[in-house]
């Protein structure tokens, strides 16, 4: 199946919920808001997120200093 | 004399009474008084905002002196008290609430209450994560800031819009640590460039 993450296309294993989706990619997870097909879902939630055909994720990822 | 008001007699060479008037009823909360936070909230003022929540659970140290809009003779203080002393010297008529405390999950509502816009001003990405998903896709207009550490052509600072509610600024790369330390320009850049956000969406022009 297919992911559009980011507005690149990855294939991805039917199946796979959104924490191996991340980490599939070196997402660092500490540190990444994810948008997932227009909603918001929180970090606590990604492991029971399981990603299907053609979602759209966006990630917005922080880096340190301020 | 009665100089009360110099700041906002000032404004008005600028701004309508109007406009000074949409950018005073506005309430921006900052969540974090370090480098973007503390010069943030300057532009702020400034600009004419009188409606501030600042949150913050440091110290002033020596090495904040390098970027962050405080003074030698405040290091010792909570960053939030020293700050509303120099804002104040600004505007002694600003409507400033400070809290000294760790901004969590838990308490971001609570203590950003009433606040139409949220700047993040946090060092930390773990903490950017936590405030950005608090506020994400909520009525708050959501200002974040990542990647700003060293010297680098400071042109790579932009703002991207995730969306209508939501701005990061920064290169989205330069991370502090050894050899790319935070620095006046570059931060103060990313500060600024928050603040403008702010002041365009007070005047109804974001």
């Amino acid at each position: 199946m297919n992911i559009y993450f980011n507005d690149k296309t990855i294939p991805a294993t039917a199946g796979i919920n959104l924490t191996d989706f991340l980490l599939s990619l070196k997402i660092n997870l500490e540190n990444t808001v994810i948008e997932l097909n227009g909603e918001l879902i929180e970090r606590k939630s990604w492991a029971e997120t399981v990603l299907t055909d053609n979602d759209k994720i966006l990630a917005v990822s922080f880096v340190g200093g301020g | 004399m009665n100089d009360d008001h110099i700041l906002r007699r000032g404004l008005l060479s600028y701004f309508s009474e109007a406009q000074l008037m949409r950018i005073e009823a506005c309430r921006v909360g900052i969540a974090g008084a370090g480098g973007l936070g503390s010069n943030c909230a300057m532009n702020l003022v400034r600009s004419g905002f009188k409606n501030l929540t600042v949150v913050d659970f440091d110290l002033v140290e020596p090495p904040n002196l390098n970027r962050q809009f405080f003074f030698p003779d405040q290091v010792g203080m909570p960053k939030v008290e020293a700050l509303r002393d120099n804002l104040m010297r600004l505007n002694p008529h600003l409507k400033l609430k400070i809290h000294n405390e760790r901004v969590t999950a838990e308490n971001a509502q609570e203590l950003f209450h009433g606040c139409t816009v949220i700047v993040e001003a946090f060092d930390l990405p773990k903490e950017k994560q936590m405030l950005v998903e608090r506020f994400y896709h909520s009525q708050v207009l959501l200002i974040a800031a990542s990647g700003l550490a060293g010297w680098q052509d400071s042109d790579f600072l932009v703002t991207r819009k995730i969306n209508h509610n939501f701005y990061v600024v920064g290169d989205a790369e330069s991370e502090t640590g050894p050899g790319s330390p935070p620095c006046a320009p570059r931060v103060g850049i990313a500060a600024a460039k928050q603040a403008n956000l702010i002041l365009a969406h007070a005047l109804g022009e974001l």
